[in-house]
C-alpha cells in the first residue's frame, strides 16, 4: 500500500515530468506527496583544481553555481505545489542541505516510492557531469524507485527484465505486491538466450505475474541485456521497464551496475528498480 | 558562524602573518642598508646540507596551492587571501629557519635580496599593472558566429596576448567571443582554442606576454629576443587555427538553419571602451622594454635609479585608474582579488624556491648529464608547466640549463645560457600551459566565465583526454620535430 511518495525535485528537465508521475499515483492512491530539495555545498560548489590567481574566478563561479541552483529549486517547488493544488493532493516540501544522496537517503525512511527524474539528481542545472549518485543511493539502499524520463507519459503496459536471479526477482515482486499500477499488460523479457532454464525461468515468472492479474506475454531475448533491454521495450510497446538495479557487492555491482546505468542513461521512459 | 567570531578565529593567523612578513622586511632592510659583513656573496654552488629537508616548504606551498581548494574541509578556508599570504609566510619562514640551521644568519640578507627585492617585487608589480590596465578596456558585441569570424577572434587574441599579457587578452575578448556564439549550439571547442591561443601560445612573443619569460627577462634575457621565437609561435598559431576552422566548420554545418537564421538576425557591432588603456599598455611595454638599473637608458648616459621602472609602471596604473570610468571596471567584473592572490602566494613562492634553486645549481651538472637535449628541456617544463605554475617551472630550468655551456650562449644575469635550451624552455612554459584547466591562471578564468554563461565546459580530465591531449600533443612533436631537434 502506497501511503507516501518522495519526489525528488532536482530541477533538471525530468523534474516536472517525475512532478507529474508522482501526482498521478498519489491521486491513485491517495497517498500524501513530498517534494525534496537538496542544496549539496560541497557537490555543487567543487570547481576542480584551481591554478594561482584563478580563486577569484572560482569563488564567482561557485556563487553562481549556488544562485542557479536556488533559483532552479524555487522553480521547481513552484511547479510542485501548483501540480498538487491542481490535482488536489495533499503534499509538503522538504529543503534540505548537506549531502545529496544521504539526505535523500534520510527522508526516503519514511516513505513507500521514491520518484526521481532518469538522469542526474540534484544538479539543479549546475553541473553536467552527472557521475553515478543515482546509483550510488540506489547502491545505499534506496528503494522502490521509479526513474523517470523528460517526457511524461501514462503507464499502461510494461516490461519486467528478468534473469531468474534473486535482484530481479526481487524487483519483479515489489512490482507486483506494491500494488502500485493497475493490472496492465506485462512482457517478461528473459536475457538468457533460448534454452529450457530460460523457457523454464519465463513460464515460472509469467505465471507469477498472471497471479497477481498482469496480462503477460514472454519474450527471449539473444543478445546482451546493456544493448537489447532498451530496443526490446520499444519494440513491445512497453511504457515502463521493471528491472533489478545494483548489489552492494563490488563485483555484483559492476555487472548489474552497466546494464542499469545504461538504462538509466538512456532510456526515454520510466524505469522502477529494486534491489 | 557569527562575523566576530569569525575574525576572532582569524586574529592567530594575522597576527602570525603580519609577524612573520614584518620580520622578513626588517631583515631584509637591514640588509638593504649595509649592516651586514659580506659573507653572503657569490660562491661556489655546493648541495646544500640536509637539502631534502630544506625544499619541503617549496613542495609544501606547491602542494597547498594544488590540494586546499580541493579539500572540503579546506575549500572556503583558502579562498580568503590571508590564508593564502600565512601559508606563503609559513613556508618562507621554514626556509629561512633552515637557512640559518645550514648556513648562517648572513644568507638570509642575499637570499632575501634576490628572491624579493629582484625578482617579487619587478614580477608582481608588471602583473599587477598589466591587470589593473587591461581591465580598464572593455570590448562587447555580437558578431554573426561562422567559422570565419570565430576564427578571426583566435588569431586577434593570439596576436595581441604578447603585447597585452595573456590574461589581458583573454578577458577582454573572451566575453565577446561568448556573446558571439551564444546562439551556436556547439562553441565549447571554441571557448578550449581561445584557451590554447590566447591564454598561452599567444603570449609567447615578448617578456610581458606571459610571467615566465618576464622573470627570464629579470633574469637577463633581453627584452626583444623572444621576438625571435616567432617561427615557433607562428607553427603552432596557423597550425591551431586551421584546425579549428576546419572544426567548426564541420559543426556550423550540423547547426540547424533556425540555429543560424536566429544568429544573423541578434547582431551587434563591436564596441571598444577604455581605448585609452591601449596608450598605457603601450607604456608599459615601453618601460619593461626600455628602463634597466642596471644599464643606462638607450641614447643617453643616465642610468635609471633602482626601481625606476616599477615606479614609471604604477603612474601608468594610477593614469589608467584615473581615465577609466568605473562603469568599464563594472562591466568587466574587475576586482583586485586575483592579483592580490597571486601576489599573496608568490611572495612565499620565491622564498621558499631558493633551496630548491640552490639544489639545482649544485647538482645541475649530474642532471644534465642525461637530461642535456633542447628536446629534453622542452618536454620536461612543458609536463611541469601543465599542473604546476609555469612561473617557477621556468625558473627551475633556466636555473639548470646554465649547468650546461654548450653550443651558442646568450649572456645573462651572473652567467649565460645556452640559447637552444633557453628557446625550449621558454616554449615548454608558455605552450603546455595550456594542457589543463591549472596550466596558467587565464585558462581556468575562461573557463568559470564560459560556465557562468551557460557553456557546458568539460571537466579537468574531460578537458585533457578530449581537448589537449589528441589537438596539442600532435602539434608540440611537430614543434619538437621542426626546431628542436
Amino acid at each position: 500500500m502506497i501511503k507516501r511518495i518522495l519526489v525528488a525535485l532536482s530541477g533538471t528537465p525530468c523534474t516536472q515530468s517525475a512532478i507529474a508521475h508522482g501526482v498521478e499515483l498519489a491521486k491513485q492512491h491517495n497517498a500524501e506527496l513530498t517534494g525534496v530539495t537538496v542544496i549539496d555545498p560541497n557537490r555543487l560548489q567543487d570547481v576542480g583544481p584551481i591554478p594561482i590567481g584563478g580563486a577569484a574566478a572560482a569563488h564567482e563561479l561557485a556563487e553562481h553555481r549556488m544562485q542557479l541552483a536556488s533559483e532552479h529549486i524555487e522553480e521547481s517547488i513552484g511547479q510542485f505545489e501548483k501540480a498538487c493544488g491542481d490535482a488536489g493532493v495533499t503534499s509538503r516540501i522538504l529543503k534540505e542541505t548537506g549531502d545529496s544522496a544521504e539526505r535523500l537517503l534520510a527522508d526516503w525512511r519514511y516513505h513507500d516510492l521514491t520518484v526521481i527524474g532518469l538522469r542526474g539528481l540534484f544538479e539543479y542545472g549546475v553541473l553536467h557531469d552527472h557521475g553515478h549518485l543515482v546509483l550510488d543511493v540506489i547502491g545505499a539502499g534506496l528503494r522502490p524507485l521509479l526513474a523517470v524520463s523528460e517526457a511524461y507519459r501514462p503507464i499502461q503496459s510494461a516490461m519486467v527484465a528478468y534473469d531468474g536471479s534473486p535482484l530481479a526477482a526481487r524487483a519483479m515482486k515489489a512490482f507486483c505486491m506494491l500494488d502500485i499500477w493497475n493490472p496492465m499488460p506485462v512482457t517478461v523479457a528473459c536475457f538468457k538466450g533460448h534454452n529450457e532454464e530460460a523457457d523454464t525461468l519465463l513460464s515460472d515468472a509469467a505465471a507469477y505475474l498472471e497471479s497477481h492479474a498482469f496480462a503477460t506475454t514472454k519474450k527471449i531475448i539473444e543478445e546482451k541485456p546493456r544493448t537489447a533491454i532498451l530496443e526490446t521495450m520499444d519494440e513491445r510497446e512497453a511504457d515502463l521497464l521493471v528491472m533489478g538495479a545494483a548489489k552492494r557487492t563490488r563485483l555484483g555491482r559492476k555487472l548489474l551496475g552497466d546494464t542499469a546505468r545504461f538504462a538509466l542513461e538512456n532510456s526515454t521512459k520510466p524505469i522502477f528498480l529494486h534491489h | 558562524m557569527h562575523q566576530d567570531q569569525y575574525q576572532k578565529s582569524k586574529l592567530p593567523i594575522i597576527i602570525f602573518t603580519t609577524v612573520i612578513a614584518l620580520g622578513i622586511a626588517g631583515w631584509l632592510g637591514w640588509f638593504l642598508a649595509g649592516h651586514h659583513d659580506g659573507h653572503g656573496g657569490h660562491h661556489e654552488p655546493h648541495m646544500p646540507h640536509l637539502w631534502y629537508v630544506g625544499i619541503l616548504p617549496f613542495i609544501a606551498i606547491l602542494g597547498a596551492i594544488a590540494v586546499l581548494p580541493l579539500l572540503n574541509y579546506t575549500r572556503h578556508w583558502w579562498e580568503l587571501n590571508i590564508n593564502r599570504f600565512f601559508i606563503a609566510m609559513l613556508c618562507s619562514a621554514a626556509t629561512i629557519a633552515y637557512m640559518i640551521f645550514t648556513s648562517g644568519s648572513e644568507s638570509i640578507g642575499p637570499m632575501l635580496d634576490h628572491s624579493i627585492m629582484k625578482d617579487f617585487i619587478p614580477f608582481i608589480v608588471l602583473l599587477f599593472s598589466l591587470y589593473v590596465i587591461s581591465g580598464g578596456i572593455y570590448l562587447s558585441g555580437d558578431l554573426a558566429a561562422s567559422p570565419k569570424i570565430n576564427t578571426s577572434f583566435l588569431a586577434i587574441g593570439a596576436g595581441i596576448a604578447s603585447f597585452i599579457g595573456t590574461t589581458g587578452a583573454s578577458m577582454l575578448l573572451i566575453r565577446p567571443l561568448l556573446k558571439t556564439n551564444s546562439q551556436r549550439k556547439y562553441k565549447v571547442h571554441t571557448i578550449v582554442v581561445f584557451i590554447f591561443l590566447v591564454s598561452n601560445i599567444g603570449g609567447t612573443l615578448l617578456p610581458i606576454g606571459d610571467p615566465p619569460l618576464f622573470l627570464g627577462y629579470l633574469r637577463g634575457v633581453p627584452f626583444m629576443w623572444t621576438l625571435g621565437l616567432w617561427p615557433m609561435w607562428a607553427t603552432a598559431c596557423c597550425i591551431l587555427l586551421f584546425v579549428y576552422f576546419v572544426w567548426d566548420s564541420l559543426l556550423y554545418k550540423k547547426e540547424s538553419a533556425k540555429d543560424h537564421r536566429q544568429d544573423e538576425s541578434q547582431q551587434e557591432p563591436l564596441r571598444l571602451q577604455g581605448g585609452i588603456n591601449f596608450v598605457w599598455i603601450a607604456g608599459i611595454v615601453a618601460t619593461a622594454a626600455l628602463v634597466d638599473s642596471a644599464k643606462p637608458l638607450i641614447g643617453t648616459e643616465w642610468t635609471p635609479f633602482p626601481y625606476c621602472r616599477e615606479l614609471i609602471m604604477l603612474v601608468f596604473v594610477v593614469l589608467s585608474l584615473q581615465t577609466t570610468s568605473k562603469a568599464i571596471h563594472k562591466a568587466n567584473n574587475f576586482t583586485y582579488a586575483a592579483i592580490l592572490e597571486v601576489a599573496a602566494l608568490f611572495s612565499g613562492i620565491f622564498i621558499a624556491m631558493q633551496v630548491p634553486l640552490a639544489v639545482l645549481e649544485a647538482s645541475g651538472k649530474a642532471i644534465t648529464a642525461t637530461m642535456n637535449q633542447p628536446w629534453h628541456f622542452f618536454w620536461s617544463t612543458g609536463t611541469l608547466s601543465s599542473f604546476l605554475d609555469n612561473a617557477p617551472t621556468y625558473v627551475v630550468f633556466f636555473k639548470l640549463s646554465q649547468s650546461l655551456p654548450e653550443g651558442e650562449m646568450l649572456a645573462v644575469n651572473n652567467g649565460s645560457v645556452p640559447v637552444l635550451l633557453l628557446i625550449a624552455i621558454s616554449l615548454g612554459s608558455v605552450f603546455m600551459g595550456a594542457m589543463t584547466y591549472i596550466g596558467n591562471g587565464p585558462n581556468f578564468m575562461v573557463k568559470a566565465i564560459a560556465e557562468q554563461e551557460g557553456v557546458e565546459m568539460p571537466s579537468f580530465f574531460g578537458y585533457m583526454f578530449k581537448y589537449s591531449i589528441p589537438v596539442l600533443i600532435p602539434i608540440f612533436v611537430l614543434i619538437t620535430i621542426f626546431f628542436l631537434l
